[in-house]
């Protein structure tokens, strides 16, 4: 077993991360901005570095200062958590040759899965479904005449984007030129490149996704489904495990075609391939080569502890079973944001219920820094059906106390609350509708 | 927003101390960065009365000059005071400003983190 990890990333992540680490007696390290000097990782790691200034792009993104930090600590791992270098394959790569274990797939299968067109591409070779549309395209004619042959709405996406990143949609033809102008512009500076490609509004989608482990062989093995079609702008606000309105036969045909993507490929460590579902279809919609954000509810239902299962894969000490996870009940996340900075931004009084779990990086008294990205607390209720893990989240939420900063609370309690969530009847747009429709949501 | 106002808006934040601000008035978004000079290794400074202290600008191993600094030693603006090994590389660092070591704060082979203290100057002494 791995000695020591260097975790490289902030926040709940990474205390999430060292709570597996404890448990198989490894040793962390944490490494930090100057704005994070006070935060609860840095406190609960057994060693920590600054490396760098408050700004990610000269900490968080630094491979070369974490790398240093890594091997001035002698640690045999790295992990990184998602977001910031999770999908680097540069970083993956230097930590290899720095002779530190990457805890993630290898460096091609990231950059194959972050090029999304390459991604589709990929998909479509291996006979899964993709949603309709084109891949890469820099000719404007050549984008107009595909836009022709797939109608409107349709979306601009960069290909080097993903994760709800780098999207515009293009509700008439009139504005294809001007917005595919905007979107070339926009992903250069965001991505640094002017690959772009269009694809389908799916009717009524919802997101579905599965999470997937591969051992050092690339042996791959399904560990349950997920539901996250309630979003904001493309960014998930309330996640399901298992996902409640797919059928069994349904969820059978996503691990058909998880392992038609994976089998054979060589991948290693955590996954999530998502699809969107619409009339009765899944489309492969992108993949993360990650531990994601939401793998809680997974394990809450299974009894898993995934991060465990992976390192234990990586240093080759356990072996993956052959059956997908038999889960019991459903397990429902709230993702807990900050929706802006007010003042000094400190968490006078940050409280949940005892009888929940809540992955956070904060306790009351805090400072958040503003810098980072808006997640407070991940809080995850299971109970044995759907509607009552509802009723429970509901019940959590009433309990929960946050003050000093602002946050989408409310707004999470007004979405539990209603009938059209409580019986499934959402899309990836339903929320945003709202929000814009509806002046009684708190937005 | 018309452009005046946004002009102003802009002026207004150009005598404000961010990295990066975000603001949103209704529809109107406006995202800036700007360059951290804090962490501009060669201006790495902050003053104490009129003691400044020189910090790491980055995690690393920390050299001595080949003399090594001494207490009460005179140093010039832009004057090597030291190295940090990085990643194999080494990266001097500067004197912010001139005067007279005070204190040195660590020693040759040190492992230095970000934003450590490395050397204390009297300015002008």
């Amino acid at each position: 077993m791995f000695k020591k990890i260097l975790i490289a990333n902030r926040g709940e992540i990474a205390c999430r991360i060292m709570a597996s680490c404890r448990q198989l007696n490894i040793r962390t390290v944490a490494v930090y901005s100057t704005a994070d000097r006070a935060a609860q990782f840095v406190q609960m790691a057994d060693e920590a570095y600054c490396i760098g200034p408050a700004a990610s792009s000269e900490s968080y993104l630094n491979r070369e200062g974490i790398l240093m930090a890594g091997i001035l600590a002698h640690v045999d791992a790295v992990h990184p958590g998602y977001g910031f270098l999770a999908e680097d394959a540069l970083f993956a790569q230097m930590c290899a040759q720095c002779g530190i274990t990457w805890l993630g797939p290898q460096p091609k299968l990231i950059s194959l899965m972050g090029d999304k067109a390459a991604a589709r591409k990929f998909a479509a070779s291996r006979g899964i479904a993709i949603i309709p549309g084109t891949y890469v395209l820099e000719d404007i004619e050549q984008l107009q005449q595909s836009a022709r042959k797939m109608g409107y709405p349709l979306l601009i996406k960069a290909s080097q984007g993903g994760g709800g990143k780098g999207i515009r949609i293009v509700n008439h033809p009139d504005e294809l030129e001007s917005q595919l102008m905007v979107a070339k512009r926009e992903t250069d500076s965001a991505f640094g490149s002017t690959a772009i490609y269009l694809e389908k509004v799916l009717k009524n989608a919802r997101h579905i996704e599965v999470q997937v482990i591969g051992d050092q062989d690339g042996r791959i093995l399904v560990l349950g489904d997920r539901d996250c079609t309630m979003q904001i702008r493309r960014q998930k606000v309330i996640e399901e495990s298992p996902a409640s309105f797919i059928t069994a036969a349904q969820r059978r045909e996503l691990v058909v075609a998880v392992h038609r993507l994976l089998d054979g490929v060589g991948y290693q460590g955590l996954g999530t391939v998502e699809f969107l579902f619409s009339e009765d279809r899944f489309y492969f919609l992108e993949m993360n080569t990650r531990l994601q954000v939401e793998h809680g509810v997974t394990e809450t239902t299974t009894g898993l502890d995934i991060v465990m299962l992976q390192l234990q894969l990586a240093s080759r000490e356990a072996r993956l079973g052959h059956q997908v996870p038999e889960g019991q009940g459903v397990a429902i996340e709230c993702r807990l944001n900050m929706t802006g900075a007010t003042g000094e931004n400190r968490l006078t009084k940050f409280e949940f219920p005892r009888d929940v779990r809540v992955d956070t990086g904060y306790a009351s008294g805090d400072q958040v820094p503003t810098y980072y990205d808006a997640l407070l607390a991940k809080i995850i209720v299971v109970a044995p059906t759907h509607r009552q893990a509802v009723e429970k989240m509901q019940a959590t939420l009433a309990q929960v106390e946050v003050t000093g900063v602002a946050t989408n609370l409310t707004l999470l309690r007004q979405i539990v609350a209603t009938n059209w969530y409580l019986n499934g009847k959402f899309s990836v747009q339903t929320l945003d509708e709202r929000l814009k429709n509806d002046k009684s949501f708190a937005n | 927003m018309n452009e005046q106002q946004l002009k102003q808006l802009i002026t207004d934040l150009a005598a404000l101390d961010f990295v990066h601000a975000k603001i949103k008035l209704d529809d109107f978004e406006l995202e800036l960065e700007r360059p951290d000079t804090t962490s501009q290794f060669t201006q790495q400074k902050q003053t104490r009365g009129d003691v400044i202290v020189v910090k790491s600008p980055m995690i690393g191993i920390f050299h001595v000059n080949e003399e090594p600094l001494q207490v009460g030693q005179r140093v010039e603006t832009g004057m090597t005071v030291g190295q940090i090994e990085s990643m194999k590389l080494f990266n001097e660092v500067t004197s912010p400003a001139s005067g007279v070591v005070e204190r040195v704060l660590c020693e040759d082979g040190q492992t230095v983190e970000y934003d450590q203290p490395l050397i204390e100057i009297r300015e002008g002494a």
